[in-house]
């Protein structure tokens, strides 16, 4: 699976400490989600496509091999 | 957050694991002492005869209750310690947690499996196999969480 929570952070210009907090999880698991290293539960994609005002599928992508 | 105990159990963790230490210490006490005394002996390249006659603090016999209750801290601890929470805790460092335990516990059989392999020493107790797997998971389970996926 593929994000791009990165360039969503980047839109709204915010740190990824400041998202963390927001959303409520760790920084480290937002590295870990943007790095690829992490696929997040369905409540936490939910939070963060609720949080940058998009849908899920915009930020959560399904890779050829998934 | 399913699978986990609370944070302050992870506390208790801590003490129970420091206890343990401590009753081991306690219960292997005359073999401190008498590397100790051999340590400094052989440092000073010299053998004091009055340190040669040993009291025993600790017999056998006496030193197994001490033991066993090391074992238990040590155990009790160390299930405390994989199953409870951190303090600060989401779903990703709770995977990292159980992810840990698993690889603890796979690099601790290809570790005594080399062993037996390569020494016709005694296998490893029980206890040592415990001990471990808990060196092991604290090891890993804080490179991940303060080195692998730290920015």
């Amino acid at each position: 699976m593929k994000n791009t929570l990165k360039v969503e952070r980047a839109k709204k210009d915010i740190t990824q400490n400041r998202l963390a907090q927001a959303i409520g999880v760790s920084r480290q698991t937002i590295v870990a989600i943007e790095k690829g290293k992490y696929t997040p539960s369905t409540i936490l994609a939910l939070k963060l496509a609720r949080y940058f005002q998009v849908k899920v599928e915009e930020i959560f992508t399904l890779e050829p091999e998934d | 957050m399913t699978h986990s105990l609370p944070y302050p159990f992870k506390i208790l963790a801590y003490v129970l694991i420091v206890i343990a230490f401590g009753l081991s210490i306690t219960a292997n006490i005359d073999d401190v002492r008498k590397g100790a005394r051999d340590g400094w002996q052989k440092g000073q390249g010299e053998t004091i005869e009055e340190w040669q006659t040993f009291e025993e603090w600790m017999p056998e016999k006496k030193a197994i209750p001490w033991r066993r209750a090391s074992i238990i801290c040590s155990i009790a601890g160390f299930v405390l310690l994989v199953f409870a929470r951190d303090k600060e805790e989401d779903e990703f460092r709770q995977s990292l947690r159980l992810k840990s335990v698993v690889q603890a516990f796979f690099f601790t059989y290809i570790f005594i499996g080399i062993r037996y392999m390569i020494t016709t020493d005694n296998l490893f107790l029980a206890f040592e196999v415990l001990n471990l797997q808990l060196f092991l998971y604290l090891i890993i389970n804080a490179y991940k969480k303060h080195v692998k996926y730290l920015a």
